[in-house]
């Protein structure tokens, strides 16, 4: 992976990661490739760092996507209770439209387009129900892939 | 119920010489049993007390309907629900105060619940023990929860104040800067909280945006979540500061040492030896 697609996935800053990666790869740990003026890291000795760290968790989802789905799903909800039918489909599209990119990383499809006005709210709570229900009793759904991929580079959702 | 007027208007009195006990009565009783038994598991003595005082469903359901305001967290509602399986006993109504178990709020309560008692917080549960845990959304969000479960918050704010050590607070930096401002406000009183029991070790202040983003011009900076980080004792680590020479890749550090004067003479230095 590129320093740029590393330090967009664990959250930390480019120069973070590339003082990092410099470390790992003189400590003979990663290999470097360079391509064009980016540098691409990847394990130098996969065996003997999976012998020390020892055996990986079977679930390794994306946190930050998945509380942000489960943040937005809680907002909805409250909203749903307060607000009448008119503006509820106002508040679904929009939470949609934030938690498009967090149910990208997390590989579950979208809604469909077809979906609109006051099937939207009914939509979103049952993909919450589905998604959320299973992270609530720690299953994750079949289909889902549960690595942690490239995360994009998002701004505050308000 | 259980208030302590009437817990005592309805406790029994007896005098033995000198000594006066006060008996509490049934139905208060189901209801200490029944706290103790989801606390302790079916294996207890509670839980063996419990089934010999043969409740009735009524003096049950009040009783869980009481053990619930001393803990709302969904997990002691699942651990309460199978106590009541194991003896046989149903609940014939909604136990919980909340319209439905299965709100987005009580499944994201579960959710953070099962991935704070992986990281070692005592929960009733382990339903993540597969999972690999994020500690820093999960402190984000567990902030922003905040008082829908005032358990989970002290159990996670007391983990963070064992366990900073653990957190990389450039990363939750990064992380604050994409979430919405209410996240931001909540996890300024939560980081506020966690400096104040971790001492001076740590300097999680309160990073609201309001504070952080509009300084007025040369005004002095405020002291912020991740400002005056200082080392905990014997830490011999030691983070770079900016007035550190910049950390290069190799192959420019090489460049960089034959070019500046400074480099040449150790070049020279080296070829010399």
């Amino acid at each position: 992976m590129s320093v740029a697609a590393l330090a967009v996935a664990t959250g930390y800053t480019k120069r973070n990661v590339a003082d990092e990666c410099d470390t790992l790869q003189r400590a003979g740990v990663l290999s470097v490739r360079a391509r064009g003026n980016r540098f691409y890291y990847s394990l130098a000795r996969r065996p003997e760092l999976k012998a020390f760290v020892g055996e990986m968790p079977a679930v390794l989802p994306d946190w930050t996507a998945m509380l942000n789905v489960a943040r937005e799903l809680v907002v909805l909800e409250r909203l749903s209770e307060d607000t009448g039918l008119i503006t509820l489909p106002v508040h679904a599209r929009e939470t949609l439209r934030l938690i498009s990119d967090d149910l990208d990383d997390l590989h579950i499809g979208a809604l469909s387009n077809n979906i609109q006005g006051l099937d939207l709210w009914p939509a979103l709570r049952e993909l919450g129900d589905v998604h959320l229900g299973a992270w609530s009793i720690g299953q994750w759904p079949s289909g889902n892939r549960s690595e942690a991929g490239g995360r994009r580079v998002r701004r505050a959702s308000s | 119920m259980l208030e302590r007027e009437r817990l005592e208007g309805r406790a029994t009195v007896r005098t033995y010489g000198g000594l006066e006990v006060h008996l509490p009565a049934r139905e208060d009783l189901v209801c200490f049993r029944l706290y103790a038994a989801v606390d302790q598991g079916e294996r207890s003595r509670h839980f063996a007390d419990l089934r010999r005082l043969s409740p009735t469903p009524g003096q049950l359901l009040n009783a869980a309907r009481w053990t619930r305001t001393h803990d709302p967290s969904p997990p002691f509602l699942g651990e309460l629900q199978r106590i009541l399986g194991l003896s046989a006993w149903r609940c014939p109504m909604a136990i919980s105060s909340r319209r439905s178990a299965a709100t987005f709020a009580d499944q994201s309560l579960a959710l953070a619940w099962g991935a704070w008692t992986q990281l070692g917080v005592s929960g009733w549960t382990s339903t993540h023990g597969d999972w690999a845990v994020d500690p820093e959304p999960l402190i984000l969000f567990t902030a922003w929860l905040g008082d829908a479960d005032p358990r989970l918050r002290d159990e996670a704010t007391d983990w963070c104040v064992q366990n900073w050590r653990h957190i990389s607070k450039a990363r939750l930096k990064n992380l604050l800067r994409e979430q919405p401002d209410d996240v931001a406000a909540a996890f300024g009183e939560f980081g506020a909280t966690v400096a104040a029991h971790a001492g001076n070790q740590l300097a999680w202040g309160n990073p609201s945006p309001a504070v952080c983003r509009h300084r007025p011009f040369n005004a002095p900076k405020p002291q912020t979540a991740f400002t005056g980080v200082a080392p905990p004792p014997g830490d011999v680590r030691r983070r770079r500061s900016s007035r550190d020479p910049p950390l290069l890749p190799r192959s420019r550090r090489r460049h960089h040492e034959r070019c500046s004067a400074r480099g040449r003479d150790r070049l020279h230095q080296a070829e010399r030896c």
